[in-house]
């Protein structure tokens, strides 16, 4: 069948250049028309797959499209995108906070910390010495200061009775 | 209603209005450009949600000297071929449902007399899934969306030639398929009519 108003033979030899509506236009009409559909396929029947351009999309799926997306991108934190930025930011604070315990376990570890008994021999007995690493900075009495320096890793401790330290 | 450029002006600034217009205005096209490449409706529908939310994601970082559509197509073929590498090509038996009013208007010709393109979907989906993705894309944005040659090279991250040749390689195997599978719609455009549909 051959409808009226065929377009010129340079439009369709020139189809690959148009764009928008005028193409529609052409492929709606070669569509229908069996004398401009030979020319325009110019022997390679594949080039006939340019009709799927015409064929629409279910209104319902368009509708879901635009649906999914509103219900991500609206409202202050119901966006998919933000609640995965915020996931991540939460997994890399974690991470970091049980990084810094681990290596500060592992630094701390080799430092010999004093006992109870340890300290208070510290500070009860003079003619014993303290532990390795760990210097009497106060004189014994109610109030006793021990500081632990191994390298650059410095800890002080207080122990006061009367402060309940 | 609104110039494109000052739509993806707003968007880009955040204007989610503008957005969601822009939404309408592309959605049909992305769907569609995924459907032809993975085959399948409902991964099309998933695909263009996806590309939507990394639009609306990456939009700030827009360039505003390139082709908004350039880069939409890019984000939806890339996400398409994922999709299609991941779960292969099918629905090829499942083609789009057909809408009464694409077959025939009351003025135009009968449905048997212009080309149905149920019919002419499922062939495609078909002959398609012996395609590489890149090929499919390739044969999809140019000869289906009617992106220039270029355009299809920035979309799909590959050059000129390389575009020439996935579509060489495509229209081959495409044109081999359709004159062995499908001899009734040989007649069609050889100017041989055979009368009725084809299948």
């Amino acid at each position: 069948m051959v409808v009226s108003g065929c377009p010129r033979a340079d439009v369709l030899a020139g189809f690959d250049e148009t764009h928008g509506a005028e193409r529609t236009a052409v492929l709606e009409h070669v569509r229908a028309c069996g004398r401009c559909r030979e020319a325009f396929l110019g022997g390679d029947p594949s080039r006939l797959f340019a009709l799927l351009a015409l064929q629409a999309i279910p209104g319902d799926v368009l509708l879901a499209v635009s649906s999914g997306i509103s219900q991500e991108t609206s409202g202050p934190v119901s966006t998919a995108a933000s609640a995965r930025t915020g996931r991540a930011r939460s997994s890399a604070w974690a991470a970091a906070v049980l990084l810094a315990v681990t290596l500060g376990t592992f630094v701390f570890r080799p430092v010999s910390e004093p006992t109870r008994s340890e300290l208070a021999s510290i500070g009860g007995g003079a003619d014993r010495r303290p532990a390795a690493g760990v210097e009497l900075l106060s004189s014994p009495g109610a109030a006793r200061v021990v500081d632990l320096t191994v390298g650059e890793t410095q800890v002080v401790m207080i122990f006061d009775e009367r402060l309940g330290l | 209603m609104r110039e494109e450029d000052e739509l993806i002006r707003a968007a880009v600034g955040g204007d989610l209005g503008a957005f969601d217009e822009l939404v309408l205005r592309k959605r049909e096209r992305v769907v569609r450009t995924a459907f032809q490449v993975t085959g399948d409706l409902e991964e099309a529908r998933d695909v263009a949600q996806a590309v939507f939310l990394r639009l609306w994601k990456v939009l700030r970082r827009f360039d505003p000297g390139r082709r908004f559509d350039t880069w939409l197509y890019r984000i939806t073929v890339n996400l398409a071929i994922d999709q299609l590498r991941t779960h292969g090509p099918k629905g090829f038996l499942q083609p789009l449902p057909e809408d009464p009013t694409a077959l025939a208007t009351p003025t135009g010709p009968t449905p048997e007399e212009a080309l149905d393109l149920a019919s002419l979907e499922r062939a495609f989906l078909r002959l398609a899934a012996r395609l590489a993705p890149k090929q499919r894309a390739a044969f999809v944005l140019r000869e289906i969306e009617g992106l220039p040659t270029e355009e299809v090279a920035r979309a799909l991250g590959v050059r000129e030639s390389t575009v020439r040749n996935h579509l060489h390689q495509a229209r081959r195997v495409l044109r081999a398929g359709l004159e062995r599978d499908y001899p009734a719609l040989a007649s069609l455009f050889s100017g041989r009519r055979t009368g009725g549909r084809w299948s």
